[in-house]
């Protein structure tokens, strides 16, 4: 009976600290938590985001802070913008596009069908901003780290095994939008994306999707 | 990564091509200098000595720098980010050198003689001579060659310049003194690197404006955003 005792208690404690310490327990994705994405993103028609991006390089044990911010809008019309330390970024509107550097003058157009880089850039921003999960079962391996707000480990299934360990994705309370990515590489860099001020819905000037000149 | 790809893709691509080629030495040599220039003020009598210990890559330190980057090859432009830790002790320059969107393009080890690539990203390795032009140029803004007391040593009233037997020169100009260029030339080969708008960067007076221009058709620019010695 004193044996039974210890035994709970320590599974007590486990259960308390383990999660805390990082050790986390990973569930196939369910039938409810897809619904649950599913069913949120049918509610998504527009958004607009500020972000942090954290690149940490293992080699020199640095981390690099850039900002910017992103805008969709359904069904494929994308904005993505650094904005510090050097500003950069691109549009899409369906299969084209236009992109810039703050150090270079103007902007350039591309095809996805014809620009390998940016098609896997453009496909990965989609299916995150749709929260297109037969997409991502194409591609991932997806388990599910927490329920409540949901957060999904992603391992990849091909190619980008090489140099891809796995993503973390976790959405916002309400499932309606993702808050933050971690994209782990196999060689110990990673990079994680904390988006804020987050907002769903509001109108969005055709222009954001046109070209680099905002204001 | 931004690439601004090559606008010949016609039959007459070859022709025009070599047109591109006759004309890319002019137009790189054209291009707008990115970085404001002034008159130097009058530079005292210093001695050799002085102006090399004024060059903040003398040896014994290490260095961490994060810097945007832009590479015109030609009439191709390509905009890097990256992160470069210079050894000069050792004289080494490990680089990583990244797109925009934090995707690792390559990590490179430059020594004085030669480069080793400790990663490629697989949709780069169609175009292997991208990270050996950077390391190139890598080795020639950081490593070598060098000011040295050995050199014979110019003056002028603005500028002081210390010349190598090999001809390879370096310029200082004041003040604060500072190495304003550093020119190699020789009959096959010729490139120069100016360093603009040095800065107090944690206690250290650095350039955070580098411009290599090689001969050969191709100009570096760096816009430092950070260096602290580790």
């Amino acid at each position: 009976m004193v044996a039974l005792k210890w035994c709970l208690t320590l599974l007590l404690w486990l259960s308390i600290t383990l999660p805390a310490m990082g050790w986390t327990t990973e569930v196939a994705l369910s039938a409810e938590v897809t619904q649950r994405l599913a069913v949120a993103a049918q509610q998504v028609e527009t958004l607009h985001s500020d972000f942090v991006q954290e690149k940490y390089l293992s080699i020199f044990e640095e981390k690099l802070i850039s900002t910017g911010q992103f805008y969709y809008q359904k069904p494929d019309q994308l904005r993505w913008e650094l904005l510090e330390p050097v500003g950069s970024g691109f549009v899409i509107t369906g299969d084209s596009g236009q992109r810039w550097h703050e150090r270079i003058d103007g902007s350039e157009s591309f095809k996805l069908d014809q620009d390998p880089a940016m098609a896997l850039i453009a496909e990965q921003l989609f299916a995150w901003a749709k929260a297109d999960l037969a997409w991502i079962k194409q591609n991932y391996t997806i388990s599910v780290v927490s329920e409540q707000p949901i957060q999904l480990k992603l391992v990849p299934l091909e190619a980008a095994a090489q140099f891809l360990s796995h993503l973390m994705i976790t959405f916002n309370d309400s499932d309606r939008y993702v808050v933050a990515v971690e994209i782990h590489e196999s060689d110990g860099d990673s990079t994680r994306i904390n988006f804020n001020n987050s907002v769903v819905n509001s109108e969005i000037n055709d222009a954001i999707f046109s070209d680099r000149c905002l204001k | 990564m931004i690439r601004y790809n090559w606008p010949w893709r016609s039959k007459w691509q070859s022709l025009k091509l070599a047109m591109v080629l006759v004309c890319c030495a002019l137009v790189v040599g054209c291009a707008n200098h990115p970085f404001e220039r002034h008159q130097p003020q009058p530079l005292p009598e210093l001695t050799a000595q002085q102006l090399v210990d004024s060059w903040w890559l003398v040896t014994g330190h290490r260095y961490l720098c994060r810097h945007s980057g832009l590479l015109e090859v030609f009439m191709r432009k390509v905009a890097l980010e990256g992160v470069v830790k210079v050894d000069t002790t050792q004289q080494t320059a490990r680089l990583v050198a990244m797109d925009t969107m934090g995707v690792k393009l390559f990590d490179l080890l430059v020594t004085k003689q030669g480069h080793q690539l400790n990663y490629l990203l697989p949709l780069l390795e169609e175009h292997p001579q991208l990270p050996k032009m950077v390391a190139k140029s890598l080795r020639a803004i950081f490593l070598q060659p060098n000011p040295s007391v050995q050199q014979r040593l110019i003056r002028r009233e603005r500028r002081s310049v210390l010349v190598a037997d090999s001809g390879d020169s370096f310029e200082f100009i004041g003040m604060p003194v500072r190495l304003n260029r550093k020119v190699v030339s020789s009959e096959q080969h010729s490139w120069n690197v100016e360093y603009n708008q040095y800065l107090d960067q944690n206690g250290l007076w650095a350039p955070t404006g580098i411009v290599l221009t090689d001969d050969s058709g191709f100009r570096l620019t760096l816009w430092i955003q950070e260096i602290r010695e580790l």
